[in-house]
């Protein structure tokens, strides 16, 4: 598996001087499979994952859904792939009580928001809803979705080829407080207890022992709010070490987080994780061979 | 009146691409601001730029709540409202602010912008329908001329796409005059009327040049004009200025729009985010 960042920041798309080196475009991991494509996530940085595609000529695409904030789904309208009659695109989400994934993703592409609707792209588009710990295969790659801990509707994924795996991590928070999201009754703390720890259960089994495990690490210490559903380093890094990762990429940078500050966040974590993990944070263009 | 561009860019924004460098042109989606001593700021569309805006703007009265300011939208396309969530004077209690615009397909304006607050899209706290953050009134509008404060505002409907109303507008401050049409296309000439009128001897017109002449011949119907279109109505309108502006996300620096070498009336310059220009009745200055 070939593995290329194409948007690694958080909340909005940034084209500013301050995030040259990191980047500014919103979440999308390309994994190379050939004949077939992965990504995860479909914020701006589709965009150069859709031109490398359309001049490769893959058609056959396969797009993983963490969750429909905007900043996960708004580069999927300018994706150039689903402007060709050869394409043939699969989405995959977690199911959320009451709407339909095809229909949240109409939603952003209807007039007057968008001029082209979903549904009249030349694609083929095929929507596919997930269920919490859903196990599927692309060609010969094996796929897990785990609900993760954040407001609304969210999971992380697990791609796995020879023996070889991906974690994707993001949004969540990996702390030890419960954020309800939609559809999450719990109206006793014992139900609460076990919400919390099915969800932990979840990302524990995404992360196991992972090649590269793509952590959301919007938050610094001094800035973490409880209830957003975004991690700290340290958070990701016990995370990580208790799963047993060889490598961590910090994610989802926040829009003001600097180029330098990225890297004084690698330079205060990294002598902690020498010994046990290579510690990386996530930048437009890198590139991993698992 | 001093207008200053913080976004630019048409379509989506344009982050550099991992080596390249931040297009002179930059890559935020429209905003721009207008400022004068005796009347709060003006906001033209709410592109990703408006965050940057907001940002500034937390070091005055809008970081301590007391701040007013005016919004006034040309359409819904994504491009001119994806920065209304992240406004940040938009979560500070005590703000005022007042949206003018026009709905589309049968929803109000201020359905519309509630719309893209939904929770399915949008983790942020939404002042629109719910008592958080500052306080905003929604000012549903059409071809029509209003004050506010000092100002002279008049709105017309232009073409831009079938099924998406969309305004431009003329902003009058004393005798200074300024004309704001991001997106527009003229495919036949009564398309060129409504905004003739309002660019019609105007001191600087901000005007959509989405594709060069050369791209329009292939791209007409989309919506969008070319950068001769753009010359053709600022000089048969009168108008003394011109910011090619709304550029492709494609597009990396102004080299490839031919007018911007020409010499005469209009002056014509290619619209770069950061760029601050003093509008007065005798001409524009370019400050920053």
């Amino acid at each position: 598996m070939k593995i290329i960042f194409r948007g690694v920041r958080g909340s909005f798309p940034v084209a500013a001087s301050h995030t040259l080196r990191y980047g500014g475009n919103t979440p999308c991991i390309q994994i190379d499979a050939d004949p077939l494509a992965i990504l995860i996530d479909a914020g701006t940085g589709i965009r150069a994952a859709g031109d490398d595609l359309v001049r490769r000529e893959i058609d056959d695409i396969h797009l993983l859904i963490s969750h429909t904030h905007w900043d996960h789904i708004q580069g999927l309208p300018h994706f150039a792939p689903l402007y060709r009659e050869s394409t043939h695109l699969h989405i995959y989400a977690l199911e959320r009580p009451g709407r339909s994934l095809r229909d949240v993703l109409r939603g952003q592409q209807r007039a007057p928001f968008f001029p082209v609707p979903l549904d009249e792209m030349p694609a083929r588009i095929t929507c596919t809803e997930l269920t919490d710990g859903q196990q599927f295969v692309i060609d010969d790659l094996q796929v897990t979705c785990h609900r993760l801990n954040h407001p609304g509707v969210v999971c992380g994924y697990r791609i796995e080829r020879d023996e070889r795996a991906l974690a994707y991590i993001c949004d969540a928070d990996l702390t030890t407080s419960l954020l309800l999201g939609d559809g999450m009754e719990a109206p006793t703390e014992s139900e609460e207890r076990q919400w919390l720890e099915r969800l932990e259960k979840g990302a524990r089994d995404l992360a196991h022992r992972a090649d590269l495990m793509v952590c959301d690490t919007f938050f610094l210490p001094e800035e973490y709010k409880p209830d957003w559903g975004h991690s700290r380093p340290e958070d990701v890094l016990r995370f990580g070490l208790a799963a047993g990762v060889r490598r961590v990429a910090f994610f989802h940078h926040d829009p003001h987080r600097d180029d330098e500050q990225i890297d004084a966040v690698l330079e205060r974590y990294r002598p902690e994780t020498a010994k046990t993990f290579d510690l990386v944070a996530a930048a437009e263009g890198m590139e991993f061979s698992l | 009146m001093i207008v200053t561009l913080w976004g630019t860019r048409g379509t989506v924004p344009t982050p550099p691409l991992p080596g390249s460098p931040l297009s002179s042109l930059g890559g935020n989606t429209p905003c721009v601001a207008v400022d004068v001593d005796d009347c709060e700021p003006l906001i033209l569309d709410g592109g990703t730029g408006l965050h940057w805006l907001g940002d500034a703007l937390l070091n005055g009265d809008f970081g301590r709540g007391l701040g007013r300011a005016h919004l006034l939208l040309t359409h819904t396309h994504w491009d001119h409202i994806q920065g209304i969530p992240f406004f940040p004077p938009l979560i500070v209690p005590g703000n005022r602010f007042t949206f003018y615009g026009c709905g589309s397909e049968g929803r109000s304006l201020a359905a519309l912008l509630d719309d893209q607050m939904d929770t399915v899209y949008c983790p942020v706290p939404n002042p629109f329908s719910c008592d958080v953050g500052a306080h905003v009134e929604i000012s549903e509008i059409g071809a029509e001329s209003f004050q506010i404060g000092s100002y002279q505002i008049t709105a017309r409907f232009v073409y831009h796409r079938p099924d998406t109303a969309c305004l431009g507008y003329r902003l009058q401050h004393g005798n200074a005059v300024m004309t704001y049409l991001p997106d527009v296309e003229y495919l036949e000439e009564a398309q060129r009327q409504p905004a003739l009128e309002l660019a019609r001897d105007a001191d600087l017109l901000i005007h959509d040049a989405h594709f060069t002449t050369a791209e329009y011949a292939h791209r007409r119907g989309q919506g969008h004009c070319s950068d001769g279109d753009a010359v053709d109505l600022a000089r048969d309108a009168g108008a003394r200025h011109l910011l090619l502006f709304h550029h492709h996300p494609n597009r990396k620096d102004d080299s490839s729009y031919a007018t911007v070498r020409t010499v005469g009336n209009p002056i014509v310059e290619v619209a770069c985010e950061g760029a601050r220009y003093l509008v007065a009745d005798d001409g524009v200055r370019r400050m920053s």
